[in-house]
């Protein structure tokens, strides 16, 4: 107590410091079976490399492929609206090739 | 540089922090050295807190050092675990000084720019130290979601 009475501000750091610590060990207990600590850092961060490439890579295809999407349905709205007007003047024509959206 | 390789066994793709090696080393060397030799001369900033509040002190910021050490340089991902444990003992008992020095600062007004450096400089220490952490956290959770991956 007298130690706290001297210097209050460097006692509660101090005890704040190895809560701290002692959180950051509950921490570490809690995370033991979510990593495997037993595998190779490099490995490991080579394969976390890996992966976030192939995520961006993903994300990149994603959003190629939802454009794309996009544009084709578009451009079946149209073929449906010519193939209409072809029709409605008496013309005999097949309907357009499905799109697969 | 190649003899630092040598001595240490450093593998190619491993990647150290020199920053964090050499203040774990700095202050962890001090901190044995004033545990075990105690403090002759003891400084100002030594004499305004408790001794065995300071001892306390030293322990922690002791083991901080050995626990960054030991975790950093770990060729295994327990190592992490380890380091960012360590982490956080360095960073809190830093925190801790650097605050105990400014405000023995303020309460004798020395505001040189020189002196003035000392308390926010540890503080400021201590804080990169929790980033530090918080970096090695965001490693071990993105592991563990590649390693659950794995496991589905």
């Amino acid at each position: 107590m007298n130690a706290f009475l001297l210097s209050p501000l460097f006692s509660a750091l101090v005890l704040l410091a190895g809560s701290a610590a002692v959180g950051a060990t509950i921490t570490a207990f809690s995370q033991r079976k979510n990593v495997d600590a037993n595998a190779v850092k490099t490995k490991a961060e080579a394969a976390q490399i890996v992966s976030q490439t192939a995520l961006a890579q993903n994300q990149a295809m994603a959003t190629q492929i939802a454009e794309l999407r996009a544009a084709l349905q578009a451009h079946r709205e149209w073929d449906k609206r010519v193939v209409k007007i072809v029709r409605d003047a008496g013309l005999q024509i097949d309907d357009p090739p499905e799109l697969w959206l | 540089m190649s003899w630092i390789i040598k001595v240490f066994r450093l593998k190619q793709g491993e990647q150290w922090d020199p920053l964090e090696i050499v203040l774990a080393l700095v202050f962890g060397t001090a901190a044995l050295v004033n545990l075990i030799d105690g403090s002759p001369s003891a400084s100002s900033t030594q004499s305004s807190v408790e001794p065995c509040l300071l001892t306390i002190w030293l322990v922690l910021l002791i083991i901080g050092v050995v626990l960054i050490l030991v975790g950093h340089f770990s060729p295994r991902t327990w190592g992490y675990l380890l380091e960012q444990i360590g982490l956080a003992a360095m960073g809190g008992a830093l925190i801790a000084f650097g605050a105990q020095v400014l405000e023995l600062q303020i309460e004798r007004h020395v505001f040189t720019l020189s002196s003035m450096a000392g308390g926010p400089l540890y503080i400021a220490l201590g804080l990169g130290l929790f980033w530090k952490r918080h970096q090695v956290m965001q490693k071990v959770k993105l592991l563990g979601k590649l390693s659950w991956r794995q496991r589905e």
